[in-house]
């Protein structure tokens, strides 16, 4: 997961973000680190390209930050989706399934 | 993110800032930690995780830039959304400006009445303590009638209401000389006119009690505006003669310029007054007192 130039890779970035803040609230390095660990290493989110995109599903109401207290006690910002945001991951979720769907039609009309 | 929180963060532009900061720091030291546990060294744990951030200032401008361009284009969206749904109620958007607009233009013009006529302070000492006072003659359809001099010597000798009074008559006389000859408002006071108002002319010793005798009458005082007009403010006009109805009399002074007088009631010219000549009450008039008084 390289550079956000790209809107279709913006565009997954926050379908990934969103969904896995679905699972509980987490700082920004959490988020990578789930990502990165569940695609078995594939996904790797660059910094450049969270913060910019967390910020901007701030400002958009998908997700809610506040300080809190990490694992090993430093202070860090927990992302929280909230019902807003919920709502526009499953539309994500579709949509990605869509255009995967269409993807694979298109790939198998050899 | 409320719009409340947005302008907050407008407002609080260096703490946001400084939150960032913390919030990238935090991140990074997370992850070099994990790369301490990963096994690499401090300096190479510290070095991993720098690496992986890239370009911080780039990515705190960028991440600046998304909060600043996010609340300028809701505030667009929101604007030209409260736009669209004006144009979508002609009526009542109508409607809304129109009393908008009357609002507005009533309440302009009503300050600026008021303004003018009462707040403006009042050329005379004391104003709160000046009281007009005119006759009143029941059968007469006007309340304020101009009071005769008999009765006007009467209130002010028996009067134990008024500290003093001055008596105010205004005509038009002929001013001659120096010129074309010229209609002009004049008010015949009372010598004490001036003085009790608590106004002194610009130049000139202006009225004297004396003035207000037989014989002492024939000068006068001039308005502001009679004076840069007919006689070009002439600094030495204090002194020299001018010529009312073909009578001789001596400027004394010349009023100030924010000085003004006009009471329409009880005008007879119901214009305002371009100089002032002291009036000198007949002498059978002090004498006696009439009874006859309403």
């Amino acid at each position: 997961m390289l550079k956000p130039k790209n809107d279709l890779l913006q565009g997954t970035l926050a379908l990934l973000v969103l969904k896995t803040l679905a699972r509980g609230p987490l700082h920004g390095y959490g988020i990578t680190l789930h990502i990165q660990m569940v695609s078995k290493d594939i996904l790797r989110v660059e910094e450049g390209s969270l913060y910019p995109a967390l910020h901007r599903m701030e400002q958009d109401g998908w997700v809610s930050a506040e300080w809190g207290m990490s694992e090993n006690h430093r202070r860090a910002r927990y992302y929280r989706l909230t019902a807003k945001g919920r709502k526009q991951l499953a539309e994500e979720e579709k949509n990605w399934e869509r255009l995967t769907e269409a993807v694979a039609h298109v790939l198998q009309f050899a | 993110m409320s719009w409340i929180t947005r302008l907050r963060g407008m407002l609080r532009r260096e703490r946001l800032d400084q939150d960032l900061d913390e919030e990238l720091r935090s991140h990074l030291e997370m992850r070099a930690a994990d790369n301490l546990v990963a096994g690499m060294s401090p300096e190479e744990a510290r070095h991993e995780a720098q690496k992986r951030f890239g370009n911080t200032t780039l990515l705190k401008e960028d991440t600046r830039e998304v909060d600043i361009v996010g609340w300028l284009d809701e505030a667009v969206r929101d604007f030209r959304h409260a736009l669209r749904m004006l144009l979508r109620n002609p009526g009542f958007t109508v409607v809304a400006v129109l009393t908008l607009a009357l609002g507005i233009g009533a309440n302009t013009a009503i300050f600026s009445v008021i303004n003018s006529v009462l707040l403006r302070p009042l050329p005379y000492h004391d104003p709160g303590s000046l009281v007009m006072v005119w006759e009143s003659n029941s059968q007469h359809p006007n309340p304020h009638n101009t009071v005769s001099p008999p009765n006007f010597l009467d209130w002010q000798s028996r009067n134990t209401v008024f500290s003093s009074m001055a008596f105010i008559f205004d005509e038009r006389d002929n001013l001659t000389g120096n010129g074309e000859p010229q209609e002009i408002v004049v008010q015949d006071v009372s010598a004490s006119f001036f003085s009790l108002l608590g106004v002194d002319p610009i130049i000139g010793p202006g009225f004297t009690p004396e003035n207000g005798q037989p014989g002492h009458a024939n000068v006068v005082i001039l308005s502001y505006g009679l004076w840069k007009e007919r006689f070009a403010g002439d600094p030495a006009i204090v002194g020299k003669s001018i010529l009312l109805n073909g009578h001789p009399q001596t400027v004394v002074g010349v009023a100030p310029q924010n000085f003004r007088w006009f009471i329409k009631d009880g005008s007879l010219t119901g214009a305002k007054p371009q100089m002032w000549s002291p009036f000198v009450f007949p002498r059978p008039f002090t004498i006696t007192s009439r009874s006859a008084a309403s």
